[in-house]
């Protein structure tokens, strides 16, 4: 599998960490349900058949963390942005 | 001798010898292995698998079930090799496999009496009981009696590499619709890679009698050869097997370097496997023939018909003295033309059809070859091949035969059109599967995509290669295709003569006979998938390129469905067998992985020093002194030294990251369980890092070097991982801070100095006006420092050990000048190099955890550190760590254990267990994590994870190794054994 | 096996001489008395870290994997907001006067070993662990990339149409390196001068 990354171009997917789902995001540590939201956000992920945004990290190259946009069914990679930048929260 | 007079492909001038089962032969350059076999007149060349039937060569290219031999002798000698795609080289030595005693006379094939008994499934069901039977008697049996070739049990003295090259369009097969695919694309101007597997480019331009522009195909496709050759934009690899499609456009490829000669040239590889990255491809791999199924068709003698043309046309060998042909299509007529027009003697040629097209028929007469249509082979005879029996309306008649060519029609070359999972399609008209859904950016062309004529082979070539080109945003209207003409390629499906005696194999190399597909309908293992892991068709290192679809056809008859009903199995990669050598590649023995030596590597050896592997570093394990009996005596040497006076150690392998940034100190807060925000410019704190399921993740100290400059340190093995961890939090977690991390862990080379004279030796390299007082640089002090006259330096006052410690970092070019600057310092205080064995002993020691303490399921409090933890911040991990069953009182926690009898030796993986209970699961309360022999107290010392641990001191307990025999009453006690005030460190 | 590789232990850089067939297909030379620094600016900062090495240097920093060149500094892109900096004597100190605290410096002269590559078969050789397109037609003198070879983290440039390649190698990972060249070269003819 190769990843666009947006640094350095095309590259095998070799050259990089994986992570998983992209779209959980850290809850806040100071809500009430902070135990059942971080229950979640530690242990649940979408596995879905399809497109699906994972964290990749280009960990020998520019060592962004990236949002990979993959068909998990065909391997086709739609897209590939750093995470940073991205807006994300906390 | 059957090697023709004149003609071939071959190398009249370079003659060749060769042995083959010790028997002195001679072949020509331009050979295979298995042409020249051939032209000796070789017929038998191995025996088959199961039922260790005589069989002789099949095929003329890489889907040869049968003419398996080793090849090459000594440290060289390799089983399984196909006859027919090895190159033949001068004083090559073969020999035929999975015989005993001879190839001739072989004991085993009393295994065929016993085929009742080997059938289908019998793994299943002849050896199901006694159970205990299978390993001791059935299997070894069974592995004795069927099988393959020997490997080498030496090392391979040969070396192989990987490497990688990109291009616009891959081209897979030189036949006629891939050199024009290449062509096409190449002069349109995109860069191609055109690779076949053949050491002679052409494909099957160069085994038929065809024209093409008004030249033979040979020399029309040496010519396209060497015109792509020509092309700067063009790379063009002859024995190279396209193995496999992977996604996003990569290919695998293995090249055979060196196998065509005796040896590999000096320093280069035996072979070579290259990752093609590829924006487009043509899969342009041809088609293979497929057998008949009727009794005895593996007799040797019986060929494909295309292999016979072959060896006729391409190697000037005629494979038999009088040969007929069984086809159910016309391309076998073309092979039994060429038989003729070559002068040997064609027995008949029996075609399943009433009625084939007149220019075939007439053009057999003319030759004056005898005709049977609707005939049918019923039985073979002989070890090799002497008669057949043909049924026609007419009866039964037996012909006088050494040869039979044989002809079930044609199988496009898709497999790695379906590497993707895409399912080939079943056409009726040309009775083959033709690809599927092929991988993205994959075209197939010529035969591979069921398009059987040479004309239609090489427009559909150049319409393809053009159009992958185009693709990319090469535009050129393609040539005109080059002039040939279609041959007749009429076919009726048919795949197995009903009314046959004898076994009928489908599968030669699993020896799988139709009765077996019988069977397995008849048991209803009847979908395809099921089919081949009952009866193994398919499964051999052929991967059943002959046999499949015959074995689906025939199965779908049984059925009463339809081929296209059936379905085919699955294609895998790899395409034909790839050695694990050529995946390994540069990265074997020593060069498996990176070997990283610290910067005083150099030092350490002229120290003497026993080296280990931690991770990818190199670091010294003891430096054993002459009249040292094994390493514990050198280790507790080490260890007395030290505690004694001074001692040093590399620790340049911890990992070092440098954060500056205005929000350092909140951020190490938001990572760290414990605050660095107040941290003192010119402190040093240790500092527990959690992962966010509030498990402990690694351990450290951070240096506070000025207002937002840090220097955080981690474990050796933890280096990389904490550094990944570090950059997620700050680019996706909290991007709003102000922080940049550098690894500096390869800048600096890094030597700890402890013991109670380590001030004293420091002093002597130090430059004047560094004041290394207590007051000055106190416990956990950091200061930049000059050393040995003018060298940048830091200096960290910590300790593992627990004595007076410092760690110097100084520029790693000067790690070696600063190591034997320490030890002219101390070679008053009788100073000692210790390695990584006595450091754990003093950390041990110490009740310092590490790495069988951080395993990944300890929390903080588990390891004593629950006081450390802020509980005015958020940090990663604080949420989870609060969880009930994490802070259960009961946990395993960290304590200290003596034998009660201090001459016991401790065992690290023992399991606690209460005094007179038994040694089981149910009683288990923890295990000995880390264990030393403490030459500070004169015993085996351990550290251990114990169900309510630091509460139970002074307590008994039993540690049990049932692994290595232990059984040992211990104490619990506290983990720190030496100093537990900790005064030696604060002098 | 190649004779080098078992003679020489794998924690030692192989060192001068002339290895594998006869002739000097590939060239590696160790380049000495260069200053290393890495500068990472945070992203609200690279725009006036880049007016400045434009005021100071008369360079402007790559955006991306590229090389920019002047004559006592040269500045390497190797990701977002990071780059190395190559220069003479005092590179550390001419950086931090100049760019801090726009950018965090960390000296890395230490840290990283340069070998300057060259040969008529470099292309080849490179092509036995780098998993990147270096045809001449797709990487260009300037051109950068940080990646693996042979599971080496290393940073590389092209200096010239020769073509020389300058790699930048972790020195802990440099004899590692030097065993994965000259192997690979080995068949073309290794010169490691
Ligand atoms: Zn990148």
């Amino acid at each position: 599998m190769r990843i666009p990354c947006p640094y350095c171009g095309w590259r095998d997917a070799q050259e990089f960490a994986y992570l998983g789902d992209a779209t959980v995001e850290r809850p806040d540590p100071a809500a009430a349900d902070a135990p059942a939201r971080f229950h979640d956000y530690v242990y649940l992920r979408e596995n879905p058949a399809g497109p699906h945004s994972e964290l990749w990290r280009h960990s020998a190259g520019c060592r962004q963390w990236l949002a990979v946009r993959r068909d998990t069914t065909t391997h086709e990679i739609i897209a590939a942005e750093f995470v940073r930048g991205r807006g994300a929260r906390r | 001798m059957s090697r023709l007079r004149q003609g071939g492909l071959i190398d009249r001038s370079r003659p060749l010898s060769f042995s083959f089962d010790g028997r002195s032969l001679a072949g020509f350059a331009g050979d295979t292995l298995a042409s020249a076999l051939i032209a000796n007149d070789v017929a038998l060349v191995g025996r088959s698998f199961k039922y260790h039937r005589p069989r002789g060569i099949f095929s003329a290219g890489s889907e040869e079930p049968n003419a398996l031999v080793e090849l090459g002798a000594g440290a060289r000698r390799e089983p399984n090799t196909r006859a027919t795609t090895v190159e033949l080289y001068d004083g090559l030595i073969a020999a035929s496999q999975n015989r005993w005693p001879s190839l001739a006379f072989d004991l085993f094939a009393i295994n065929a009496l016993l085929s009742p008994l080997l059938g289908a499934g019998f793994y299943y069901k002849t050896f199901m009981w006694p159970a205990k039977a299978w390993e001791k008697i059935y299997e070894p049996a069974i592995r004795r009696a069927a099988g393959l070739g020997r490997a080498s049990l030496e090392p391979d003295p040969d070396a192989y590499e990987k490497a990688h090259a990109f291009c616009d369009v891959l081209v897979i097969g030189a036949g006629p619709a891939g050199l024009m695919a290449a062509r096409a694309s190449a002069r349109a101007g995109a860069r191609v890679i055109l690779a076949d597997e053949d050491f002679l480019l052409g494909g099957r331009l160069n085994a038929e009698r065809c024209e093409v522009d008004g030249e033979a195909g040979s020399a029309f496709a040496a010519n396209a050869v060497a015109e792509l050759a020509s092309l700067p934009n063009v790379r063009v690899f002859s024995r190279t097997t396209v193995f496999g499609v992977y996604d996003s456009g990569i290919y695998g490829a293995l090249e055979r370097v060196g196998d065509h000669l005796a040896e590999p040239l000096a320093y280069a590889p035996r072979q070579r496997l290259w990752r093609i990255v590829a924006k487009r491809a043509v899969l342009a791999a041809g088609a293979t023939e497929r057998p008949i199924v009727f009794g005895g068709n593996d007799r040797p003698g019986v060929m494909a018909a295309q292999a016979v043309q072959t060896y006729l046309n391409r190697f000037a060998a005629m494979p038999a003295r009088q040969i007929a042909l069984f086809a159910n299509n016309d391309s076998a007529w073309r092979v039994g033309l060429d038989i003729a027009r070559a002068g040997g003697e064609v027995a008949a040629i029996i075609d399943i059809r009433r009625a084939v097209a007149p220019t075939l028929t007439e053009e057999a007469r003319r030759l004056g070859v005898r005709i049977l249509l609707g005939g049918q082979v019923v039985s073979t005879s002989g070890k090799r091949l002497r008669s057949i029996k043909v049924a026609t309306e007419k009866g039964v008649e037996r012909l006088s035969v050494d040869g039979l060519a044989i002809s079930g029609g044609f199988s496009p070359n898709l497999h790695l059109a379906g590497h993707h999972g895409g399912r080939p399609a079943w056409k009726d008209d040309i009775a083959a599967f033709v690809p599927g859904r092929a991988p993205p950016g994959l075209l197939v062309a010529g035969a591979a995509a069921g398009r059987f004529g040479l004309a239609a082979c090489l427009a559909d070539g150049v319409e393809k290669g053009a159009m992958a080109a185009r693709d990319l945003g090469f535009h050129r209207k393609p040539d005109a295709p080059p002039r040939a003409e279609d041959e007749a390629a009429a076919v009726e499906p048919f795949w197995r003569v009903g009314a046959s005696r004898g076994a009928a194999f489908v599968d030669f190399q699993n020896d799988v006979t139709a009765k077996d597909v019988q069977i397995a309908h008849a048991e209803g293992f009847r979908a395809v998938e099921h089919l081949k892991r009952y009866t193994t068709l398919g499964m051999a290192t052929d991967q059943g390129k002959t046999s499949n679809v015959t074995g689906l056809a025939i199965m779908a008859a049984l059925a009463g469905r339809s081929i296209a009903e059936t379905g085919a199995t699955t294609f895998r990669p790899p395409y034909t067998p790839v050695a694990i050598a050529a995946f390994a590649g540069h990265h074997r023995g020593k060069d498996f992985r990176p070997t990283r030596p610290t910067p005083t590597h150099a030092w350490a050896e002229r120290q003497g020093a026993v080296f280990v592997e931690t991770g990818l570093w190199l670091r010294a394990q003891y430096f054993p002194r002459a009249g040292e009996r094994d390493w514990l005596e050198s280790v507790t040497r080490e260890v007395k030294a030290t505690r004694a006076s001074v001692g040093l150690i590399d620790a340049s392998t911890f990992g070092k990251i440098d954060l500056q940034g205005r929000d350092v100190g909140a951020f190490l807060d938001r990572v760290y369980i414990n605050t660095f925000s107040t941290l003192p410019i010119g402190k040093v704190r240790y500092g527990i890092m959690l992962r966010e399921d509030g498990f402990v993740m690694d351990d450290g100290t951070t240096a506070r070097l000025g207002e937002t400059h840090y220097l955080m340190t981690t474990t050796t093995a933890n280096a990389a991982k904490i550094y990944q961890h570090l950059e997620f939090c700050l680019q996706k977690l909290w991007p709003e801070l102000d922080v940049k991390l550098t690894s500096v862990t390869e800048q600096w080379a890094q030597i700890a100095l402890a013991g109670p004279n380590a001030r004293r030796v420091l002093r002597a390299v130090i430059d004047a006006g560094v004041d290394l007082s207590n007051d000055a640089l106190p416990y956990m002090g950091a200061r930049e420092a000059t050393v040995m006259g003018g060298v940048k330096a830091r200096l960290f006052r910590v300790s593992f050990s627990g004595e007076l410690g410092y760690e110097i970092a100084v520029p790693a070019r000067h790690g070696e000048a600063l190591a034997n600057a320490l030890m002219e310092a101390g070679r008053g205080y009788d100073i000692a190099p210790y390695g990584v064995e006595a450091l754990s002993v003093m950390r041990i020691e110490k009740g310092h955890v590490s790495g069988p303490e951080l395993n990944g399921q300890t929390t903080a409090r588990d390891l004593g550190f629950g006081r450390l933890a802020s509980a005015k911040k958020h940090y990663i991990g604080r949420v989870m760590a609060d969880r009930p069953a994490l802070r259960d009182p009961a946990r395993p926690s960290l304590a200290g254990f003596k034998p009660v009898d201090r001459v016991s030796r401790l065992r690290a993986g023992a399991h606690f267990t209460a005094l007179g209970k038994p040694a089981a699961i149910e009683h288990d309360e923890g295990h000995m994590t880390s264990v030393a022999f403490s030459p500070s107290l004169g015993h085996w010392i351990g550290l251990g994870l114990l169900a309510r641990g630091s509460e139970r001191i002074g307590e008994r307990m039993r540690a049990c190794d049932p692994v290595r025999g232990g059984d040992v009453e211990v104490e619990i006690c506290s983990p720190v054994f030496v100093d537990p005030d900790g005064e030696r460190l604060r002098v | 096996m190649f004779d080098f590789l078992t003679r020489f232990p794998p924690a030692l850089v192989i060192p001068p001489g002339r290895y594998g067939a006869a002739g000097a297909g590939v060239i590696a030379t160790r380049i000495e008395g260069l200053e290393i620094a890495s500068l990472a600016a945070a992203p609200d900062r690279i725009e006036e870290l880049r007016g400045r090495c434009r005021a100071d240097f008369g360079l402007d920093l790559p955006a991306g994997p590229r090389r920019a060149a002047g004559e006592d500094v040269e500045f390497i892109g190797v990701g977002p907001g990071r780059w190395l900096a190559l220069g003479g004597e005092g590179l550390e100190e001419r950086l931090r006067s100049r760019l801090s605290p726009a950018a965090a410096i960390c000296d890395q002269s230490d840290g990283l070993i340069l070998f300057d590559l060259t040969g008529p078969r470099l292309r080849d050789t490179l092509a036995k662990g780098l998993a990147i397109d270096i045809d001449p037609s797709v990487f260009r003198p300037g051109d950068a990339a940080t990646t693996a070879v042979a599971l080496i983290g290393v940073t590389f440039w092209l200096l010239d149409e020769k073509p020389t390649f300058r790699f930048a190698v972790p020195r802990s990972y440099a004899p590692a390196f030097s065993r994965f060249l000259v192997a690979s070269a080995a068949e073309f003819g290794c010169v490691v001068s």
